[in-house]
C-alpha cells in the first residue's frame, strides 16, 4: 500500500494536469475549425465545411463526450492526431523533443559548473567585494527576462556582428558545427537565467556549511582552508544541487518555450505555442501530458540520485 | 623551562564590521593576558559578548591578533602552513558548544575520528579502527557507534564524540568553548565529570570557557574573569570565587547562585545593573565603570592596569577600599 501510494499520487497529478488543460482549452475563445479554414470561415457557404471539419475531429460531440474519448485514448497510449496536419501527435512530439532536450541539457551543463565556481568563490570571500559582486550578478541574471535577453543577443551577435545564425536549427548528427552555432545563443540565454538561481543556491549552502563548527575544528586540526572548501563544503553543498536542478526543471521548460520561440528552434515549446495559437487541441494536450510526465520523472530521478549519494539521508 | 604552556600577552583583536553602510570597529579583545600551565585547567568566565571565544580562538592560532602575542611553549605562533604550524595543530585542539554543528553530518563517527589520525599520521592506517574503538570507550561510548552517522546520536553522545576527536591526537591543550551550554542539565554534569576525569588521567591542559560560574568553580584550577575585552580579575579559582576583589567579579557572583550554602548565606547581593556596552564604542578608562556601583571620576580618566592582589591580579583602581568596606559591612 505504502509503495503504491506515490504511484497513485503521480497518476492523480497527471490526471489533474491534463483535465485542467482540456477544460482551459475549451473555455478559451477561438474555434479550431474556423481557425483552420482561415479568413473565409465567416461566410455562409462554408458552414457545411466547418461542420465537416468538426465531425472529422470529433469537435461536434458534447464536451463531456470529447473528454471521455480523450481520456480513453490516452489510457490506450493514443494521443490522437493534429487538427491541422493530421499527423499523429506522438510523432510530432518525437520530432520536437530532441531539440528541447538538447537545449536543456546543454544549458544545465553550462550553468552548473559556472554556478558552482561563482557560488563557492562568493561564499569563501563572504562579505568582501568579490562576494557582493557575484551575488549582484546572480540577482541580475535571475531578474533579466529571457525573451528580452534572447532578442538582445540576436540583435548583437546574429544580426549585428553576424557571428551566429539568427534563427533555426540543424540536427547534431547532420551537421555538428552548425548545430553548435545554432544552439550557442539559445543555450547561453537559458543558462544565464539558470546561473542566477543556482549560484545563489550554491552560495547559501556553502556559506552555511563554512559556518559550521566542524569546519573550524578541521582548520584547528590542520586542514588547509582550500582543502576544507573543496572536500567538505563542496560535497555538502553540491549534493542538494541535484534536487534543485530537479525542481527547477519545470521552470526551465517554461524558459525553453520562450527561448525556442525567440530563436525559432523547432522544439516542444514552439510546438506547444503554435498549437495553442491555432487551437490544435490534441497537440496541446499531448505535449503538456508528455512534459508533465517528464518533469515528474526527472524529479523522481533527482530524488533517487540524491538519496543514493547521501548515505545519512537513507537512514 | 618554567614557561607556561600557553601565554597570551596583551592580546588585541579588533573586528571590522559593516552594518547598514556604517563601518564599526569592534574591540573584541583589548590588552588581555592569560596563561595556562601544563596540565592545568583555567576557567574563563564573563558575560556574553565579553570576548571569551575570540580570546580562546586566538590562543590556538585560529584568530589573528591585532596586537600582543601568543606564546605556545615559549614560542610565538608559527606562520599558517609552516611545518611548526602543522605540529602545533596536533598539540592544541578545540571543542565547541554546539555538538550538532561540530560533526560533519555526511561522515560516520568513525570517519570523523579518523580525520585527526590521518592529518597527523598517528600510526599506520590499519591501527586506526582499534584506536577509534579505544577513543569511543574512553569517552563512555559503544565502539559500535563508529559506523553511525551523527544524525542518530543525542547531543550528549555527540559531545562525547567531539571530546574523543580532540583527544585522538593526544594534545597538550584543549580549548573548551562552552562545551556544556547546549546540553540539558543532567547531561551537562556528565560531560563535565568526563572532561575533568580525562583531564586528570591524561594531564592535558584545558582552557575552559563558560558563563556557568558553578561549573568553572568545580573544574578550574585558575580562573580569569573577562569583561568587554579585558581581563578584570584572574587568580586561583578558590581565591577568585571565595574572596572576589573586582566589583565585576563580585557582581557576577552576586547574580549567580552559589552551590555552597555557607558562601551563599555570607555573600552580598549586588545586582548587575544594565546592559553590557557596545564593544565598538567602549567606555573610556575602566570598561566596567558604566555598571560599577563604585565608579568615580577617576575611573573614566585612567584605565586600571592589572595589579597583584593576594594570590590573584585585579584591574580596579579601588579594589582595596572596596573589599575593605564591603567585607566589613
Ligand atoms: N567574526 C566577527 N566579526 C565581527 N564581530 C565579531 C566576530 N566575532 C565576534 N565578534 C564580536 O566580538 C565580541 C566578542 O565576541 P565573543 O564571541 O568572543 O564573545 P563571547 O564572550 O564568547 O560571548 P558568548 O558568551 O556569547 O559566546 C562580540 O561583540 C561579538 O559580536
Ligand atoms: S576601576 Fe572604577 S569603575 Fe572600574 S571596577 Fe574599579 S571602581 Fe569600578
Ligand atoms: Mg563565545
Amino acid at each position: 500500500m505504502t509503495r503504491l501510494l506515490p504511484a497513485l499520487r503521480i497518476l492523480a497529478i497527471i490526471w489533474v494536469v491534463i483535465t485542467v488543460v482540456f477544460v482551459t482549452l475549451r473555455l478559451t475563445p477561438g474555434d479550431p475549425a474556423e481557425l483552420l479554414l482561415g479568413p473565409t470561415a465567416g461566410r455562409q457557404d462554408v458552414q457545411e465545411r466547418l461542420a465537416d471539419i468538426r465531425a472529422q475531429y470529433g469537435l461536434d460531440q458534447p464536451i463531456p463526450v470529447q473528454y471521455a474519448i480523450f481520456v480513453g485514448n490516452v489510457l490506450q497510449g493514443d494521443l490522437g492526431e493534429s487538427n491541422r496536419s493530421a499527423r499523429p501527435v506522438i510523432s510530432m512530439i518525437a520530432a520536437a523533443a530532441p531539440v528541447t532536450i538538447w537545449l536543456i541539457v546543454l544549458s544545465v551543463g553550462t550553468a552548473i559548473p559556472i554556478s558552482i565556481f561563482l557560488g563557492m568563490i562568493a561564499a569563501a570571500r563572504r562579505g568582501r567585494t568579490l562576494d557582493r559582486g557575484i551575488r549582484s550578478l546572480a540577482t541580475l541574471c535571475m531578474a533579466v527576462p529571457s525573451f528580452w535577453l534572447g532578442l538582445l543577443f540576436l540583435q548583437w551577435f546574429a544580426s549585428g556582428l553576424g557571428w551566429f545564425p539568427s534563427r533555426g536549427y540543424v540536427a547534431p548528427l547532420t551537421d555538428p558545427g552548425g548545430f553548435m552555432m545554432h544552439m550557442a545563443l539559445p543555450v547561453i540565454t537559458l543558462a544565464i537565467f539558470l546561473v542566477g538561481t543556482l549560484t545563489r543556491f550554491v552560495y547559501t549552502e556553502t556559506a552555511d556549511t563554512l559556518q559550521r563548527d566542524y569546519i573550524t575544528v578541521s582548520r584547528a586540526m590542520g586542514l588547509a582552508s582550500r582543502t576544507i572548501l573543496f572536500r567538505f563544503a563542496a560535497k555538502n553543498s553540491l549534493t542538494p544541487l541535484i534536487i534543485v536542478v530537479g525542481v527547477e526543471i519545470g521552470t526551465l521548460i517554461g524558459g525553453a518555450v520562450i527561448v525556442e520561440e525567440v530563436f525559432g528552434l523547432p522544439g516542444l515549446g514552439r510546438l506547444l505555442l503554435g498549437a495553442v495559437m491555432s487551437r490544435d487541441y490534441p497537440v496541446v494536450q499531448g505535449t503538456i501530458l508528455v512534459i508533465t510526465v517528464a518533469v515528474i520523472l526527472i524529479n523522481i530521478a533527482a530524488e533517487m540520485l540524491y538519496r543514493y549519494i547521501t548515505p545519512q539521508a537513507r537512514s | 623551562m618554567n614557561a607556561p604552556l600557553l601565554d597570551v600577552r596583551d592580546a588585541e583583536i579588533v573586528f571590522t564590521a559593516r552594518r547598514g553602510g556604517v563601518t564599526r570597529h569592534i574591540q573584541a579583545v583589548s590588552g588581555a593576558s592569560i596563561s595556562v600551565a601544563r596540565g592545568q585547567t583555567v576557567g574563563l568566565v564573563g558575560e556574553s559578548g565579553s570576548g571569551k571565544s575570540t580570546l580562546g580562538a586566538a590562543a590556538i592560532g585560529l584568530q589573528a591578533l591585532d596586537g600582543g602575542e601568543v606564546l605556545f611553549d615559549g614560542t610565538p605562533m608559527p606562520a599558517e602552513g609552516s611545518p611548526a604550524w602543522r605540529t602545533l595543530r596536533r598539540r592544541v585542539q578545540v571543542i565547541f558548544q554546539d555538538p550538532f554543528s561540530a560533526l560533519n553530518p555526511r561522515q560516520t563517527i568513525g570517519q570523523s575520528l579518523a580525520e585527526p589520525l590521518r592529518l597527523h599520521s598517528m600510526g599506520p592506517r590499519r591501527s586506526w579502527p582499534d584506536r577509534i574503538a579505544e577513543l569511543l570507550e574512553l569517552v563512555g561510548l559503544n565502539p559500535e557507534m563508529a559506523r553511525q552517522y551523527p544524525g542518530t546520536l543525542s547531543g550528549g553522545q555527540r559531545q562525547r564524540v567531539c571530546i574523543a576527536r580532540a583527544l585522538a591526537v593526544e594534545p597538550d591543550l584543549i580549548v573548551c568553548d562552552e562545551i556544556t551550554s547546549a546540553l540539558d542539565v543532567s547531561t551537562q554534569a556528565q560531560i563535565v565529570a568526563l572532561i575533568a576525569d580525562i583531564q586528570k588521567r591524561m594531564g592535558v591542559a584545558l582552557l575552559f570557557i563558560s558563563h556557568d560560574l558553578g561549573l568553572v568553580r568545580a573544574i578550574a584550577d585558575r580562573t580569569a574573569v573577562m569583561y568587554l575585552g579585558r581581563i578584570m580579575e584572574a587568580g586561583p579559582a578558590g581565591e577568585v570565587f571565595e574572596t572576589p576583589r573586582h566589583p565585576y567579579t563580585r557582581a557576577l557572583l552576586g547574580a549567580a547562585p552559589i552551590p555552597d550554602p555557607v558562601l551563599e548565606a555570607r555573600r552580598e547581593r549586588i545586582p548587575l545593573r544594565g546592559e553590557i556596552p557596545d564593544p565598538a564604542d567602549p567606555p573610556s578608562g575602566c570598561r566596567f565603570r558604566t555598571r560599577c556601583p563604585h565608579a568615580r571620576e577617576e575611573c573614566a580618566k585612567r584605565t586600571p592596569l592589572p595589579e597583584p592582589a593576594g594570590g590573584a591580579i585585579v584591574a580596579c583602581h579601588f579594589w582595596r577600599e572596596i573589599t575593605g568596606t564591603e567585607d566589613r559591612s
